[in-house]
């Protein structure tokens, strides 16, 4: 299960940008699953995310509403092992940032859809996490890309 | 002759493998004669690599690893999220987590099933969390059966509570100052408890026994629990 706890930690701070309160939302997912455990047991990992972008869904709301916590998480950071060369660590923290911004920028829809790709869920597990058809996801993810592209390429932005 | 291009969620689709046979063929087809949805695929694939790289450059480190946050925006997680999700509390998160781990053994098929109520299989429970600074103490329900109770100092700031040969019907509770092994008078489990060594002298209470005192800059310390 540690790869499992892993994924959803790294899915939750992709998702709000604060690492801390990633490992929070994912000790309550785990808690949810001891006490509520999903009736339906043919899809746990499934279950397990769609929780937990329903906690990270709620805190981002309380946070937006207070104004702190999405600006202090755009301007925190930094990466796990300062990289050998200054320049490219520069470089990636600046991607990062805008990375970042971009996702906090998207509906939150948009972003859930993003990010459980990243995960490796199909199209059809993102559908039924965020209430849509297995045909729209495809439209939507490139709708979330063009979003982002501005981040991801800036000379496109 | 009007061109008919592909719609996006076609591209991303076949991009991703979730094409039905049909339409896999037909997007293929497509794009191999079409240069603008030929671009615009490439443009989604571009595109969805440098987010994978971007998203994996910029993950952070688990929090053992990092520095300790500063303190105002601690506060603020932990308000948010108390208030977005009614907060258990902090302390029994660690206890319910060593649970949840075996539930989701059982759901994904996994080889360590949920012992049953009354089951005297072996178990074993155990349990890593950070203690605060301050005074810290171990609570045990009683003495029991038979069994014992090990103390010894680690480097770091982990601390780590394994139950050893129990029957499952042994908890560990982590709590502010301290650590409560609930063991029935039955029980025969040995306790193993690694402290970090920069924690002071640990009280060790056994049921209404006067405390014998652990410091964690000394030997391990055994303490015999049988006898009940």
């Amino acid at each position: 299960m540690a790869a499992h706890r892993a994924a959803v930690v790294r899915y939750l701070c992709r998702y709000t940008g604060d690492p801390d309160l990633a490992e929070d939302l994912a000790q309550e997912t785990f808690v949810r699953l001891y006490h509520r455990p999903p009736a339906d047991r043919s899809e746990p990992r499934r279950w397990l995310f769609t929780v937990a972008t329903n906690l990270a869904r709620d805190a981002h709301r309380t946070a937006r509403r207070r104004g702190e916590l999405a600006r202090e998480g755009v301007d925190r950071l930094p990466v796990a092992d300062p990289p050998p060369d200054p320049a490219a660590a520069v470089e990636r923290e600046e991607v990062g940032k805008r990375v970042r911004a971009a996702l906090a920028a998207l509906p939150e829809r948009d972003r859930t859809i993003l990010l459980m790709r990243e995960e490796g869920f199909s199209h059809r597990e993102i559908a039924d996490a965020v209430g849509t058809t297995t045909k729209s996801v495809g439209t939507l993810i490139a709708r979330a890309l063009d979003r982002m592209a501005g981040a991801l390429e800036p000379e496109a932005g | 002759m009007t061109t008919m291009h592909l719609e996006d969620g076609a591209l991303v689709r076949y991009l991703d493998e979730e094409c039905d046979g049909d339409e896999q063929a037909a997007v293929r087809g497509h794009v191999t004669g079409c240069d603008a949805c030929a671009g615009r695929l490439a443009e989604f694939e571009r595109r969805s690599r440098t987010l994978k790289v971007a998203l994996r450059d910029s993950d952070r480190p688990a929090r053992g690893a990092r520095p300790v946050p500063r303190p105002g925006l601690r506060a603020a997680a932990a308000v948010l999220v108390l208030l977005a999700i009614g907060g258990a509390v902090r302390p029994v998160r660690a206890w319910v987590l060593e649970r949840a781990e075996a539930l989701w053994t059982a759901l994904t098929g996994g080889s360590e099933p949920v012992a049953p109520v009354g089951s005297v299989a072996p178990a074993q429970t155990a349990v890593s969390f950070v203690p605060a600074d301050g005074p810290f103490t171990i609570e045990l329900a009683g003495r029991q059966s038979a069994g014992t109770l090990s103390l010894e100092a680690v480097p770091g700031d982990t601390a780590r509570a394994t139950v050893l040969g129990g029957s499952g019907a042994e908890s560990l509770v982590v709590l502010p100052g301290g650590l409560r092994i609930v063991n029935p008078p039955a029980s025969t489990a040995r306790y193993r408890i690694a402290l970090p060594v920069r924690l002071g002298p640990v009280r060790v209470m056994v049921g209404g026994a006067a405390p014998r005192v652990f410091d964690p800059g000394g030997p391990p310390l055994e303490i015999d629990l049988g006898g009940r």
